[in-house]
C-alpha cells in the first residue's frame, strides 16, 4: 500500500534475524542480558500500550498482571512442569484476572479508571505480601542448570508476539473499532462499535501479555520476594517507556525500551530514587516537548516523512 | 395505521426526565421508510433528547420504541446502529485523531453493513467522502477540518453504516446558503435511496424544502403535527416560538 512498506518489512526481517542470531554469534553474557532486558521491557511496555495507547485507557495497575503471571508461572514451574506449560498457566491466569478486574473497572472513565486500577494493583501487592511468606527460596536444582540462552529466546518470542499484536491492531476491524472508542465512545457506539466489549478485549489482551512477560521474568530471575513482582515499577517503567518511544505506535515501545535500558545501564540506575528522578524528568520532557515520542521525532527529521503507523494521537495521560 | 404496512420507527408514550425536568413527556410519533420527518420546537423542547432516546444514547423512563418491527427500547446504541439507526450530533462528534478516511472506514466495518474486507471498506469510504464533497481531505486528521467539512464527514460516517433511518441534528446550522443548498440536495438523494430521515433543524428554508411531515414539540410534548404548510399555519406553533400575542 505504501512505498516504504517493502523497506519497512526488510528492516523488520533484519532486526528479527539479528535478535535470533545474537546468542549464536556471541557468548558475551552481559550483552545477552542487556538484550534480554530490552526485549522484556519491549514486551511489557507494548502490552501496556495495547490498552493504554491503542485503547486510550490509562491502566495504572499493570503490575498486578505482571506479578500474577510471574507468581503463577514460578509456582507451576517449580512444581515440576515444563516451563512452556508454566508460562501458559501464568498467561492464562493473568488474562482471566484481566477480564475479572477489567469488567468492573472499565465502567469508570478517564482518571477514575486510572485510579481504580492503581488501587486494585496495590491491594494485590499488599495482599500478596501479607499472605505469602516473605522469603525467597533458591531452588538449587534449577540454578545448577541455569542458562541464559533459552530465557533470551523466550523474550524474543514475547517481544515479537506482543509487537505483532500491536501491528494487528493497526489494521484489523477490532483495532479500528478500538481506535474509534479511544477517540469518542459515544460516537463509536453510534456507528455500531460496542465500546465496552472492545475495551474489555483490549484489557484481556494487555493483561494476558503482561502475565506472559511476568512469567518470563520469573523464569529469568528465578528467585524473588513475592511482593516484588507486584511493585508499581512494573507499571510505571513500561508506561514511561511507551511515552518515551511513542504512545499508540507499533515500534515506539521497542525504541523506548532500547533508550530506557541504555540510560539505566549508563547511569547504573538499577534501583532506588535516582531512577525515579531521571525517568520522571525524562517523561515530563517527552510529554511536553515531543508528545509523539522517539518514533515521531525520528519521522519528523527523516525526509519524505510518511503518515504515522498508528491511527491518531496519544490520549491525554 | 390501518391499511398500511407497519412504520419503520414507532415511538409510543416516550418520556425522559433529567432531575425534576421532564425533557420528553408522553411523546408518540412514527416514521415510514423513505420519509423525511421534521422535529421542530424551540430550544429546550426535547428534540435532541428524543434523538438520544431513539439512537440509544439515553434510556427512557417510560414508553416504547420499535424499529423495523423489533422492540429496541432497552438496546444499547451500538446494537441499534447495527439494525440501521444512524445519527449525527448537534455538536459535531468526529474521531478527531483519525483521518477523514479512517473516520468513515471504521463505520463501514461496523454499522449495518459490516464490510469484512478492509480493502473494500477503504474503497467504500473513499466513495462516500467523494459523495459528500470531502474526497480531497481524505488524509487530513478530522480535528483539522472546518466545521462544514466535519459536518459532511459526520454524514458520510453515518451513511457508511448503511442506515435505514438517519437522525440529523441541526445538520445545516452554521453553514453558508450555498452549503445549505448542497446539503438539501444530498439529503434528497439519501431519501431517494429509501432511507428515512428525522431532521431537527431551525433553518426554515431547509425544513420546508425537505420535510414530508413535521412534529412540533414544546416542553417535551407534541403540540402539533402535519405537513409543513399546515404546521406553519398552526396557531400553537407560532405561539410556542414567538409567545402569546
Amino acid at each position: 500500500m505504501r512505498g516504504a512498506a517493502p523497506l519497512g518489512s526488510l528492516g523488520v526481517a533484519c532486526g528479527a534475524a539479528a535478535a535470533v542470531l545474537l546468542p549464536v554469534v556471541t557468548a558475551n553474557q552481559a550483552l545477552l542480558s542487556w538484550a534480554f532486558l530490552v526485549l522484556l521491557y519491549t514486551a511489557l511496555a507494548q502490552s501496556w500500550n495495547l490498552l493504554g495507547g491503542f485503547g486510550g485507557q490509562v491502566n495504572l495497575g499493570h503490575a498486578a498482571f505482571f506479578g500474577l503471571g510471574a507468581l503463577v508461572t514460578r509456582m507451576v514451574w517449580l512444581g515440576g512442569a515444563p516451563v512452556v506449560l508454566a508460562l501458559a498457566a501464568g498467561t492464562g491466569a493473568a488474562t482471566a484476572a484481566g477480564v475479572l478486574i477489567g469488567a468492573p473497572s472499565l465502567r469508570l472513565r478517564g482518571p477514575y479508571f486510572a485510579i481504580g486500577t492503581l488501587a486494585i494493583a496495590e491491594i494485590l501487592r499488599i495482599t500478596t505480601g501479607n499472605v505469602l511468606p516473605d522469603v525467597s527460596s533458591l531452588p538449587a536444582r534449577d540454578l545448577a542448570g541455569y542458562a541464559l540462552t533459552p530465557r533470551y529466546y523466550l523474550a524474543v518470542f514475547a517481544a515479537a508476539v506482543v509487537t505483532g499484536g500491536a501491528w494487528w491492531l493497526t489494521r484489523s476491524r477490532f483495532g479500528r473499532g478500538l481506535a474509534a472508542v479511544r477517540e469518542d465512545e459515544t460516537a463509536a457506539e453510534a456507528i455500531g462499535v460496542g465500546a465496552f466489549r472492545h475495551k474489555l478485549g483490549a484489557f484481556a489482551l494487555s493483561s494476558g501479555f503482561a502475565g506472559m512477560t511476568g512469567g518470563i521474568f520469573a523464569y529469568y530471575h528465578v528467585s524473588f520476594y513475592p511482593a516484588f513482582v507486584f511493585s508499581p515499577v512494573w507499571t510505571f517503567d513500561p508506561l514511561v517507556i511507551v511515552y518515551l518511544g511513542g504512545v499508540g505506535t507499533v515500534w515506539g515501545p521497542l525504541a523506548g525500551a532500547v533508550f530506557f535500558v541504555v540510560v539505566q545501564e549508563a547511569l547504573s540506575l538499577q534501583v532506588g530514587e535516582p531512577h525515579l528522578l531521571v525517568f520522571g524528568l525524562l517523561f515530563l520532557v517527552v510529554v511536553i516537548a515531543a508528545p509523539g515520542g522517539l518514533v515521531e521525532a525520528l519521522r519528523a527529521v527523516r525526509p519524505g516523512a510518511r503518515a504515522p503507523a498508528h491511527m491518531g494521537s496519544p490520549p491525554a495521560a | 395505521m390501518p391499511g398500511s404496512a407497519a412504520p419503520l420507527l414507532e415511538v409510543a408514550s416516550l418520556s425522559k426526565a433529567f432531575g425534576g425536568l421532564l425533557a420528553v413527556d408522553d411523546l408518540s410519533f412514527t416514521i415510514d421508510s423513505g420519509e423525511i420527518l421534521g422535529l421542530l420546537g424551540p430550544n429546550g423542547s426535547g428534540k435532541t433528547t428524543t434523538f438520544g432516546l431513539v439512537a440509544g444514547a439515553l434510556r427512557p423512563d417510560g414508553g416504547e420504541i420499535r424499529f423495523a418491527g423489533r422492540p429496541v427500547t432497552r438496546w444499547p446504541a451500538s446494537r441499534r446502529a447495527a439494525l440501521g439507526i444512524a445519527r449525527t450530533f448537534q455538536l459535531v462528534r468526529v474521531f478527531p485523531g483519525l483521518t477523514a478516511l479512517e473516520n468513515v472506514l471504521v463505520a463501514c466495518l461496523y454499522g449495518r453493513r459490516r464490510v469484512s474486507s478492509p480493502a473494500r471498506a477503504g474503497a467504500d469510504a473513499a466513495a462516500l467522502l467523494e459523495r459528500v464533497g470531502a474526497a480531497h481531505k481524505r488524509n487530513t486528521p478530522a480535528r483539522d477540518l472546518t466545521l462544514g467539512e466535519r459536518r459532511r464527514l459526520e454524514i458520510a460516517r453515518a451513511l457508511a453504516t448503511h442506515p435505514r433511518l438517519l437522525l440529523l441534528d441541526e445538520p445545516v446550522a452554521g453553514l453558508t446558503p450555498t452549503e445549505v443548498d448542497a446539503a438539501v440536495a444530498l439529503f434528497r438523494g439519501i431519501r431517494a435511496e429509501g432511507v428515512a430521515i428525522a431532521l431537527v433543524e431551525h433553518n426554515v428554508r431547509a425544513v420546508r424544502a425537505l420535510c414530508d411531515r413535521i412534529v412540533v414539540l414544546h416542553a417535551g410534548r407534541k403540540i402539533a403535527q402535519g405537513t409543513p404548510e399546515d404546521v406553519f399555519a398552526h396557531a400553537a406553533v407560532v405561539e410556542a416560538y414567538l409567545g402569546r400575542r
